[in-house]
């Protein structure tokens, strides 16, 4: 699994105090990509915390990580998943043979097999349009500017800085399939206002 | 050397970066401001791509801007077209609101509005019903010209017997109201019905008669402090996706702290940095509180009061001084400190705002509580500041002579002419200028009145309502609606059972019209909806098109529609206000800004620099000198001026143009009086309160110990019923079930998933649910969302409950995945326990009443939030659950069980 420290290394910032829940991401994926029903590219999951009336909810986007240890690269039995020069985890469905070995080894449920082709199927960064420089389409229609693309490699980039200037995290890092997809938690703003809000309620 | 990505989250993790917990507006701004668009650098102006899922490169697709119609917001849109199919919706970003700070975000509805345009259920072509009223329609198919005549047909009798009134038009979502307004005034009815009053009508009213405008436009992206109340702006409420995305950007970028005030954790409240579970019905004691508070700690902005309202500040103290946070607290049960810390915290955050919508107004108090509002904001004097509590900007279009004046053709050439349905509702809603129409069957029934044309304009009246079951009953009988039209393109249950001649509409996609919004960016502009494809079906046309039609073969009323086309009348109406080319630059763009084209100076919203944007956002409007040459044009025109200090009149002496105060002519308010109305002398008129105060609702005062107040409201990805037939949208959420405290759920021996009946006074039909027991509602509180409950509209929206299947359980699952499938994660968070199926989305429709009990007296809104209801486990199975229809047929003639009154028990 080559690491490629240089160049264009394309990665998401998923800012969780900017996502609204609305689910738009999820529907132009799908909208995009021809998404089958029933399966998704990007959903977005609800958490409830807390005890009546200290109660909030946070809403955490979900996708493909895009690994830079990519379990589903290495389970594959034809190499019809491969990661790109430039970090995007594809499948190629005219070698895939529709095994599931990948489904299996990914720890996020990130793929689904498509019933048309019997091929594995998942997010590409929509690499039909960013090949040509438009922006992916869950990115594209975020309400709130929660989805933030870019070159994780370039310092001018806004998921460089966002990274390096915030506690970020990612999802099930113990795993160690090193996920490119980084998370700011919306409990960071949150938990300020509780304290701030004290007991009164 | 450049860090590895390895050194970056080594540096992160461990350092624990030091400005994580900070704000990050000042790293936002270093590399790019609101101003800017991010994704720039990756959106070649707003092009697309095809290749789809195969990641095949393809070619440009080409594109033509429009506007959404999947709900009322209007978002504008870029639609992809490829091979004369529209194959992906985007944003517009020529349009204002829609363009925010960082990009041209469209919703998940707006999204799924593909799925509106190649819906299999569509309707094709015109159709007659064969069959009675009552019973799902049978048709016949009949030629658009056929229909169009038949309708001209029975129109010009109704002329020529001159009882102009029995041509009743009624309106859903309208986003072309100055034509189909013209079509009904140039006939001569009064009968203009509205859905507003199962909307938004007494806050229209509130609003209206405190600072003249019927909503606002809050200024949320350079707010300091936002209080959400009643207002699920992050799902659904008025400016939605333009204005969310200014809430964010103002609470992560400006630092803003946002409180959610609602019974329930919706998701405002759920995102909200503190949520405010008011007991139902009882917001206005808490704002008045709050308001108490302010004057008390000497926080409050006497400067504004004393000069820009009606009641001086020292009178204003001492008017508020009872309402304490002691007294609020035994009221809203929310505890008097919070209210004084909220109070304090609103008034010395400035500037920020407090925003409403349905959740505020959906009650028997419903205008009072807006008032109270209103005078929250400006007691702290953000009325109409940047950061604060907007007015709305407005630009607009031209007439198109001549404009039919109805009082004139009435009085002159139909004297003997009577809308008994308006007299009533204005006999005892004087002030509901915003409709009541929620009350239309029982108006029928009280006048024995009947409509002989019926017309329906994006309308699903027997399914939005309240009391569907007295919708049915009512308009399926013949005395009171002799003949009953719709454009509807899809079969509602209002067209299945009711409607006698359907002539389909195209989708908001394939059909030509112009509108204009209320800008959220205090900068106005007008837009259009373009077809961006051909009708999809040959037999399905505009229905402004076949009103168009109509109205040419209307006796009388011809000549005013002189014009060939749709077109020629939105042209004509463009190019009168913004001057030549204007009308193929909106075409182009989709958006007009400003309000003159001139196309040697003209620049477009994505083409301004942010300097230029700044400087064109208005503020302080009402503080505003009147220039003198827009005085002497006022003159001219015959406005009426005060001897002295006034409001300045329009040449009818109705609407209010400015306001003179010493001796200065100012834009001032579009109230009575030119100036923030905290009394209302048109309340006090009437037999109201003239003062914003707090009046407890009787229906919810009388409930029972054992009885829980049933709200509403609407999911993130739907609209009251449009959006159901998306299969896109109804696959995230189709479960809908009924929300209710956990610690109350235990009292009752329910848990989540159970199912579960809620029982009101009223209606024989027990609302079956399942449960969603959750901390996140008040414990007397339950919520059951409206969005869902279709029984029609195709297979996706009834998921597949439809007329046809006796045991739907059995029925073939087709697009409905999810009564197979585990889905991973519905938007309550939790798995559906497919072993029992979960139960289609219901909707409490049906066992709220309409009547004027529930209705406010002032603004004459539904009062959706305040149906008692008993919640018990049903023992009934997910497959013995009666469905829409048979719930219908099984029940027992509710009208004439509901006359006995609420008192009688429901058996049913």
């Amino acid at each position: 699994m080559a690491e490629n420290n240089s160049g264009k290394q394309w990665g998401m910032v998923i800012d969780m105090r900017r996502c609204t829940g609305c689910h738009a991401c999820s529907v132009a994926c799908k909208s995009e990509n021809e998404v089958p029903l029933g399966d998704f590219r990007t959903h977005v999951r609800y958490f409830e915390r807390g005890t009546y009336p200290q109660v909030r909810r946070v809403f955490m986007p979900i996708i493909c990580n895009h690994c830079d240890d990519p379990p589903c690269v290495r389970a594959c039995p034809t190499q019809a998943t491969y990661k790109r020069e430039d970090g995007i985890v594809l499948v190629n469905d005219k070698t895939c043979i529709g095994c599931r070995a990948c489904m299996v080894a990914c720890p996020y449920g990130a793929r689904y097999l498509h019933p048309r082709t019997g091929t594995a199927d998942k997010c590409t960064y929509c690499v039909h349009k960013l090949d040509e420089g438009v922006a992916p389409a869950c990115v594209n229609t975020c309400q709130g500017h929660a989805r933030i693309f870019g070159d994780l490699n370039d310092p001018a980039s806004e998921v460089y800085n966002l990274i390096r200037n915030n506690r970020v995290t990612v999802l099930k890092p113990d795993l160690g399939t090193e996920p490119q997809v980084y998370y700011i938690s919306a409990s960071i703003q949150t938990t300020k206002s509780e304290q701030e809000a004290g007991r009164g309620v | 050397m450049p860090l590895t990505r390895r050194q970056f989250l080594k540096l992160g993790a461990a350092s624990g970066t030091v400005l994580a917990l900070e704000s990050q507006g000042p790293l936002v701004k270093a590399f790019g401001t609101h101003e800017t668009l991010y994704g720039k650098p990756l959106q070649k102006d707003g092009a697309d791509f095809s290749g789809g899922r195969l990641g095949v490169k393809g070619s440009e697709r080409k594109f033509v801007n429009t506007t959404c119609l999947q709900c009322g917001v209007t978002d504008g849109l870029r639609v992809y077209v490829e091979d004369d199919r529209i194959v992906k919706i985007e944003g517009n970003p020529k349009n204002p609101n829609t363009h925010g700070p960082y990009h041209v975000p469209i919703c998940a509805k707006g999204q799924a509005g593909v799925q509106q345009v190649y819906d299999p259920f569509r309707i094709k072509e015109p159709l007659l019903r064969t069959n009675k009223r009552g019973e799902p329609g049978q048709w016949r198919r009949i030629s658009w010209e056929d229909a169009v005549d038949e309708v001209a047909k029975r129109l010009t009798e109704i002329r020529k017997s001159g009882d102009l009134g029995r041509f009743c038009f009624h309106q859903g979502r309208n986003r072309f109201a100055p034509f189909t307004k013209r079509f009904t005034n140039a006939f001569g009815t009064k009968h203009y019905f509205s859905h507003t009053s199962i909307c938004e009508s007494s806050l229209k009213v509130g609003y209206e008669t405190s600072f003249g405008q019927d909503l606002d436009a809050a200024d949320a992206a350079h707010s300091k402090y936002m209080i959400e109340w009643g207002d699920n702006i992050y799902e659904a409420a008025y400016m939605h996706n333009p204005l969310i995305q200014r809430v964010v950007a103002g609470r992560v970028d400006n630092g803003a702290k946002m409180v959610g005030v609602d019974p329930r954790l919706s998701n405002t409240c759920g995102a909200a940095d503190e949520w405010v579970p008011v007991k139902v019905g009882t917001d206005a004691a808490m704002i008045l509180a709050m308001c108490q508070v302010i004057m008390e700690e000497g926080l409050a902005d006497t400067d504004f009061i004393n000069t820009w309202t009606n009641y001086p500040a020292d009178q204003l103290q001492a008017y508020l001084k009872e309402f304490t946070p002691e007294w609020a607290e035994d009221i809203c049960e929310i505890p008097a400190k919070t209210i004084r810390r909220l109070a304090i915290e609103f008034a010395t955050n400035q500037p920020g705002y407090a925003r409403a919508y349905n959740g505020l107004s959906n009650h028997w108090n419903g205008t009072y509580n807006a008032r109270c509002l209103a005078l929250l904001n400006a007691i702290v004097g953000n009325i109409d500041k940047k950061g604060g509590f907007c007015l709305m900007k407005f630009t607009g279009f031209g007439e198109v002579k001549p404009e039919p004046d109805v009082d004139k053709i009435v009085a002159e050439n139909f004297p003997d002419a009577e809308f008994p349905i308006k007299e009533d509702a204005e006999e005892h809603y004087p002030l509901a200028h915003h409709g009541s129409d929620h009350l239309l069957p029982h108006r029928l029934q009280k006048l024995n009145y009947q409509m002989k044309v019926y017309m329906l304009h994006q309308f699903n009246p027997c399914y939005v309502n309240p009391d569907r079951k007295l919708w049915i009953d009512t308009l399926s009988q013949e005395k009171y609606a002799e003949f009953i039209v719709d454009f509807t393109p899809f079969l509602s249950e209002t067209a299945s059972l009711v409607v006698d001649l359907i002539i389909p509409d195209v989708t908001y996609l394939e059909r030509l019209q112009i509108n204009d919004m209320p800008p959220v960016e205090n900068f106005p502009f007008v837009h259009l909806y373009q077809p961006v494809v051909e009708p999809v079906y040959a037999g399905s046309r505009s229905m402004y098109d076949t009103m168009l039609a109509i109205a040419k073969k209307v006796k009388g009323i011809e000549n005013y529609f002189a014009f060939d086309t749709i077109e020629d009348y939105c042209q004509e109406s463009t190019e009168a206000v913004w001057g030549p080319g204007s009308w193929e630059r909106l075409k182009e763009d989709g958006v007009l800004i400003g309000d003159k084209y001139d196309p040697e100076t003209y620049k477009s919203w994505d083409e301004l620099t942010k300097e230029e944007r700044d400087s064109k956002r208005q503020f302080d409007t009402f503080k505003k000198a009147i220039p003198a040459n827009k005085l002497a044009e006022m003159r001219t025109k015959g406005f009426q001026f005060p001897k002295g200090d006034g409001p300045i009149k329009d040449e009818k002496g109705k609407k209010t143009k400015g306001v003179i105060k010493g001796g200065v002519a100012y834009q001032g308010f579009g109230t009575g009086s030119g100036i923030f109305e905290i009394f209302s002398k048109e309340l006090e008129e009437k037999g109201f309160d003239p003062m914003p105060v707090y009046k407890p609702s009787p229906g919810l005062e009388d409930m029972a110990d054992d009885e829980l107040a049933l709200i509403t409201g609407k999911w993130n990805v739907h609209t009251q019923s449009r959006t159901a037939n998306c299969s896109w949208l109804t696959e995230i959420m189709h479960y809908n079930p009924v929300w209710i405290n956990t610690k109350t759920a235990e009292d009752l021996g329910i848990e989540d998933g159970d199912v579960v009946e809620l029982e009101s006074a009223y209606g024989t039909n027990k609302q079956i649910c399942r449960a969603h027991v959750t901390e996140g509602i008040h414990p007397k509180a339950v919520f059951l969302s409206m969005s869902l409950g279709h029984w029609e509209y195709g297979d996706v929206a009834s998921q597949g409950s439809g007329v046809k299947a006796d045991d739907w359980s059995k029925r073939e699952e087709g697009d409905l995945w999810w009564k197979k499938r585990k889905w991973p994660g519905d938007a309550t968070g939790k798995e559906p326990n497919v072993k029992n199926k979960p139960i289609q989305g219901w909707s409490p429709n049906w066992i709220q009443p309409a009547d004027d009990d529930r209705t406010d007296p002032i603004g004459g809104e539904y009062a959706w939030s305040e149906t008692p209801v008993k919640v018990r486990k049903s023992g009934a199975s997910a497959a013995a659950v009666p469905l829409g229809l048979a719930a219908v047929a099984a029940g027992v003639s509710v009208l004439a069980k509901s006359k006995k009154g609420k008192e009688g028990k429901s058996d049913g």
